[in-house]
């Protein structure tokens, strides 16, 4: 077998494992059932309130990503290391964990101050959003990142010597370039953000019809046993997830094909 | 005019130490060396894009150390060109002028006026994607002459194309120097390129600045080893001082066997009798012969033909001393002079005329 069947057998294979957890569903799927539940005030409350939540956490993930991301591929600064490993933060500390320090920071005097002055969120829809863009900004910055290391250094220093400010090359020469690269690091940031569950769960709490994105939802109706509920949960999110992502590709197709 | 004073680069651990040059308005200064010998940082600190360690950097009598590259008018070409990819050709021409707020009409006018001058008028609509090698340099030309610099930083920038494009590209350039009065700063490793372009020339070599000149004194009369590499000498022979008289200087080499006489001025330093030195020779200056030749007789030794290679019209012919083996030098003969024919094997007389010999340590 050549090494190219063997590297695509891998591929197939993990298609096998996700598509065969998708496939385990239909043992509690019911048609009527679904059709029933997407019609609910219920259903339609966690779909608007993940597409929303997802959608404000994306705007300003990435309103504090792409300057950080920028920095952290073109500078050298003190304390880049540091800043560097706590953008993984997210990926080596639970959700939970994650939220459970958001909680811990609105019993310190700050937080306090915050919940009283300037907005509550504990067990609040804007709680969701904090938790959100908590768990997925050191994401979207490394994928931003990523984009930006990808675009030559000499576009912007060209750019300078035709008498650009550092903002004008960046804004005329690199972000167009980059174009792309954001688009999908935004459609990924959006798919992380509206799958979050640990972070949002342990700070907004799981109030129906208040606080219940389509992963609480899921959580939720398992709690209280209504796996066919909880299976159509998870077909609403996987099937917004996956449309999502797949017409993201087809806008932006091409690249990535070797030839053998 | 620029001129650089005791210039200092620091990259991570490599370092460029001490570069001082001068270039005068409307001239072109070459820096050569191999890759990775720091030519790229100087270039780079030149243009505003690196900061020295140490050193001056004045155009035009002003100090622009640490101005901002936006505000040097200096214009970089870098080895790939860097075209802005998400603009067509004209837009990446008339980036600097709508960075710079110029009135429309006047902007349309310079476009043109560049177009015609570097006959790229048909592909003005283009995306840089679909130009080729040569169309791109003149995209990429065009681009930092519309942003009014008088100076300008070449980078290797024809590396990539074939040879008779790179020509075409360097009749251009000197072309539009003439008629732009175009100051150029170009960093190459090609001796040609160096040679067309450069009436001055800086030799750098592991980040020092081994020589500085004239385009004939560099090439003619190089100053160590190193830098007769640099500028293309293929042979080099160990020799004695014997005997220094009012014009010539008499060096006997033991490889060769033989007393060369050389002219005075080829030592570019003071030499004393008994001093042990290296004299350095071009392929294409040596003359080959019969060796029952009568008429070359002094700066000659006989050597055999090891092999014979064909360059266009030349040919390339690497010999052996007849009598000492690890003795070995390269010849460069044109075809058409040439009435030898060389076999592997056959013995010949090579003259190393003395006007010729580089002293070079």
């Amino acid at each position: 077998m050549t090494f190219k069947r063997v590297t695509i057998l891998f591929a197939i294979s993990i298609v096998l494992i996700y598509g065969g957890l998708i496939l385990s569903l239909y043992s509690f799927f019911s048609t009527e059932h679904l059709l029933n539940m997407i019609r609910s005030p219920r259903i339609l409350y966690s779909i608007r309130l993940s597409i929303a939540a997802a959608s404000i956490t994306v705007f300003f993930s990435m309103i504090l990503a792409v300057p950080a991301a920028f920095a952290l591929s073109r500078y050298n600064f003190a304390g880049k290391r540091i800043v560097d490993t706590l953008l993984e933060l997210p990926l080596f500390v639970s959700p939970a964990a994650l939220g459970a320090m958001i909680l811990i920071f609105f019993n310190t005097p700050a937080g306090v101050w915050v919940q009283g002055n300037i907005q509550q969120f504990v067990f609040t829809v804007y709680g969701i959003v904090l938790a959100q863009i908590i768990a997925v900004l050191g994401i979207s910055v490394r994928l931003v990142k990523a984009v930006f290391d990808e675009i030559p250094l000499r576009y912007e220093a060209v750019a300078r010597t035709l008498g650009a400010s550092p903002f004008r090359a960046f804004s005329t020469v690199t972000l167009p370039n980059a174009y792309k690269g954001l688009f999908a690091a935004t459609v990924l940031t959006w798919a992380k953000a509206v799958g979050e569950f640990g972070a949002t769960v342990t700070v907004a709490g799981t109030i129906a019809m208040r606080t219940e994105t389509l992963p609480v939802s899921i959580y939720m109706r398992l709690a209280s046993a209504d796996i066919e509920g909880a299976v159509g949960s998870i077909i609403v999110l996987i099937t917004i997830s996956l449309l999502v992502l797949y017409f993201s590709r087809l806008l932006f197709s091409g690249g990535g094909y070797v030839r053998s | 005019m620029l001129e650089v004073k005791n210039l200092t680069i620091r990259a991570g651990d490599f370092q460029v130490r001490d570069i001082s040059f001068s270039v005068q308005t409307g001239s072109c200064h070459v820096f050569l060396g191999p890759t990775g010998s720091g030519k790229t940082l100087i270039l780079e600190t030149v243009a505003g894009l690196r900061l020295p360690e140490s050193g001056t950097i004045y155009l035009s009598g002003e100090e622009i150390t640490s101005t901002l590259p936006e505000k040097r008018k200096i214009a970089y070409l870098p080895q790939d060109l860097a075209l802005f990819p998400n603009m067509t050709v004209k837009d990446n021409i008339s980036y600097s002028m709508r960075i710079n707020g110029l009135d429309k009409k006047e902007s349309y006018k310079r476009i043109k006026s560049l177009a015609q001058t570097l006959e790229i008028e048909g592909i003005l609509d283009r995306s840089i994607h679909y130009l080729s090698g040569g169309e791109k340099q003149r995209a990429a030309l065009a681009r930092a002459l519309a942003s009014g610099s008088k100076m300008m930083l070449l980078d290797e920038p024809l590396s990539s194309l074939n040879t008779r494009l790179r020509r075409d590209i360097w009749y251009l350039l000197k072309k539009i120097q003439s008629e732009h009065g175009l100051t150029y700063l170009v960093v190459t490793h090609d001796l040609d390129e160096a040679s067309f372009l450069g009436d001055t020339i800086s030799i750098i070599f592991e980040g020092d600045q081994l020589q500085t000149g004239g385009k004939n004194s560099v090439f003619n009369h190089p100053t160590s080893i190193e830098a007769a590499g640099i500028v293309g000498v293929e042979n080099y022979f160990k020799g004695v001082v014997e005997k220094i008289e009012e014009n010539f200087i008499v060096i006997y080499s033991e490889e060769i066997g033989t007393a060369f006489k050389v002219e005075k001025d080829n030592s570019a330093f003071p030499l004393k009798e008994g001093a042990h030195i290296t004299m350095g020779i071009r392929a294409n200056n040596l003359f080959l012969a019969e060796p029952d030749n009568k008429s070359m007789d002094t700066n000659a030794a006989e050597f055999v033909v090891e092999a014979v290679y064909e360059k266009g019209s030349t040919y390339t012919v690497l010999l052996k001393h007849l009598y000492c083996k690890d003795s070995k030098a390269l010849a460069e003969v044109f075809k058409h002079n040439n009435k030898l024919s060389f076999n592997i094997g056959q013995t010949v007389k090579v003259l190393f005329p003395g006007e010729y010999i580089m002293i070079l340590s």
